[in-house]
């Protein structure tokens, strides 16, 4: 593999929040280490309430961190809001869910495109415009779309304008948190495959979070499964999805219905049961034992490690060793 | 929009299409939702419904006949209850609104039908407000409130879109066995054609406004006869599968302000378009069952 460019250092995030003059603590990433390299898609998979989004954010600086240390090509991100931190943000970009909510109504396509530019100091003031136009040009848009408002586009559209406005700065690494969910599939395969192009043409690392497993397959070249904000299967796309080895990532990928009636009814379903337990209070031990068909009297006790099972593949179960 | 469909008692009915084909629009029109102020129905439409014409019936009568002969699920579980009422509250009304029942008869209704959706704790259950379930448990309070008065139908618009992929598998499996055990017909909207396999047994595929496409499901994932279904199979990501090279269909759909276009709705989109095509195409039959709307029906070749 090539060099590392985010190198995550066993970070936790504890939330606290006063609930009718109680205090209650979320662990929302829970001890979670992991590198990202060059040029590489890094999927997060896990249900609602894993911690895929905060650890995006953390990624980024964008959540303060409560233990831990994340490391971007060997300099410690700096706090969030300080000049060195926008300085370094120009590198780490991140593209939201919903593109309706994340560009200004107030302001122009061209406008919100420009202020990267302008902020980061890319290009000197008569050239801007051109940059703006030839970053549409780059998203498949067309040039006279600058002068328009983000209510005269569609969901796919606005979702090409917020790539090209993380694309404007340059940077080297985006974070894409479940950035098609609120797109068609056609709308989604447009975005997919403008986004593989991009990546061909330049030096670009990409994290991708989503819960749909179709997709994060056929995107990442590796993944991480999450559960509780923390690790459970880690490693390359292909092993995992066609040899899971925790229980958890076989249940999720065993409940994605497959697009092909003949083999989705030839399947053999084995549903998780159960709800994915309260943060407040977690379950001692390993986090899944409530919902899990292999209990043992350790899970109850003993946490697991994560685990080397092949080569690029970790896991953190107990049963890993038995197998 | 312009589109017919039939579904057959107990029948498992997909419709699908992307966002403003005119799904939700059909969905709300099944059960008159519309506005009727600004909503026009063409002269000559009919939504029979068990042997009734919903859209013939006085505004009064149409509340008996939601809820009893035809409910509905919709996409967000979390909007779709009332914050202020607890789960066995909510569910009483319903009850309230359309059968007789008394106070204890009307609790062992509810808490069965909690109980046929596969939800825990029933008793406790009905005594607590929705934010205190999960979005995938409000989605099976939702199924199990759609149910409690026996319908013949159940219009479900999205009802997983908002899911998590192990929530979603459970509610398509309540629902499938539901139908199944009370021949309830569904009709399943949606925009995910991994639902579709999972769940429907006949799938209409919406375009435009229109109803491009209908076939069992098996037909229409092997053999696509119009364009555009191939073009959505083709985009679709398989979790099975390892990197595949994606095929997104090029340009939008067009806005239908207006007139409606007499051309083929998906013309502008279409790479085997000829100039027949600026005539729309009547509907085909093909053998299997399989009906298409396409000048070149059966005469392309579109499988994977």
């Amino acid at each position: 593999m090539s060099e590392i460019i985010l190198d995550i250092k066993k970070i936790s995030v504890i939330f606290n929040k006063m609930f009718f003059g109680r205090s209650q603590t979320i662990k929302a990433i829970d001890n979670v280490s992991l590198q990202i390299f060059n040029s590489e898609t890094f999927g997060i998979v896990g249900e609602s309430g894993s911690g895929k989004s905060t650890l995006g954010n953390a990624m980024i600086g964008l959540q303060t961190l409560s233990s831990g240390e994340i490391f971007y090509k060997e300099i410690a991100l700096p706090l969030s809001g300080t000049k060195d931190w926008m300085r370094l943000r120009r590198q780490l970009q991140i593209i939201f869910q919903d593109p309706f909510t994340s560009l200004n109504p107030r302001r122009t396509i061209g406008q919100s495109l420009a202020e990267p530019i302008i902020t980061h100091n890319l290009c000197s003031k008569n050239d801007v415009t051109s940059k703006v136009l030839s970053l549409l040009d780059q998203v498949g848009l067309n040039s006279n779309m600058a002068e328009r408002y983000p209510n005269a586009f569609s969901g796919g559209q606005l979702q090409r304008i917020c790539i090209a406005r993380a694309l404007a700065v340059q940077p080297q690494l985006i974070i894409c948190d479940e950035i098609t969910s609120a797109l068609d599939v056609s709308t989604q395969a447009q975005i997919i495959s403008l986004l593989k192009d991009l990546k061909l043409n330049q030096d670009l690392s990409l994290v991708f979070i989503s819960h749909d497993l179709g997709l994060v397959r056929n995107i990442a070249d590796r993944i991480l499964v999450m559960y509780l904000g923390r690790i459970v299967e880690i490693g390359s796309s292909d092993i995992i999805f066609s040899d899971p080895k925790h229980p958890y990532t076989q249940a999720l990928i065993n409940a994605a219905p497959i697009p092909e009636p003949s083999r989705e009814a030839a399947r053999i379903k084995t549903p998780l049961f159960g709800e994915i337990p309260d943060p407040q209070n977690p379950p001692s031990g390993c986090f899944f034992r409530t919902r899990c068909n292999q209990v043992h009297d350790r899970c109850l006790i003993e946490t697991p490690a994560l685990k080397q099972v092949k080569k690029n593949q970790f896991v953190s179960c107990h049963h890993t060793e038995v197998h | 929009m312009h589109a017919s469909l039939n579904v057959k008692a107990g029948q498992r009915n997909g419709l699908i299409g992307e966002s403003g084909s005119g799904k939700s629009v059909m969905a709300r029109s099944i059960l008159k939702l519309d506005d009727h102020r600004t909503t026009i129905y063409g002269t000559n439409s009919c939504i029979e419904l068990d042997g009734t014409d919903i859209l013939k019936l006085p505004e009064k009568s149409i509340g008996k006949f939601r809820g009893e002969t035809v409910s509905m699920v919709f996409q967000n579980p979390m909007h779709s209850l009332n914050p202020s009422f607890t789960v066995g509250a909510q569910l009483r009304r319903v009850l309230m609104a359309h059968r007789n029942y008394s106070r204890s008869d009307s609790k062992i209704k509810i808490l069965s039908a909690l109980k046929s959706v596969d939800l825990p704790g029933v008793e406790e259950l009905i005594q607590r407000y929705p934010h205190e379930l999960s979005g995938g448990q409000c989605q099976r309070v939702m199924v199990a409130m759609a149910i409690l008065c026996e319908p013949k139908l159940i219009v479900a618009d999205e009802p997983t879109s908002a899911l998590d992929v192990t929530a979603q598998d459970k509610v398509l499996q309540i629902l499938k066995k539901l139908s199944v055990e009370n021949k309830i017909a569904v009709l399943m909207i949606t925009h995910d054609m991994g639902v579709v396999a999972q769940f429907c047994e006949i799938v209409n595929v919406m375009y435009g406004g229109r109803i491009i496409e209908t076939a069992d499901v098996k037909t229409l994932f092997t053999k696509p006869a119009h364009p555009y279904t191939a073009a959505l199979l083709a985009a679709t990501p398989d979790p099975s599968k390892p990197k595949k090279v994606f095929n997104s269909i090029p340009g939008l759909q067009e806005s239908r302000t207006g007139k409606m276009s007499s051309s083929c709705a998906f013309i502008k989109r279409c790479k085997f378009a000829q100039p027949i095509c600026s005539h729309a195409p009547e509907f085909r039959t093909l053998n299997d069952g399989q009906s298409v709307a396409c000048h070149f029906a059966g005469e392309l070749s579109l499988s994977k």
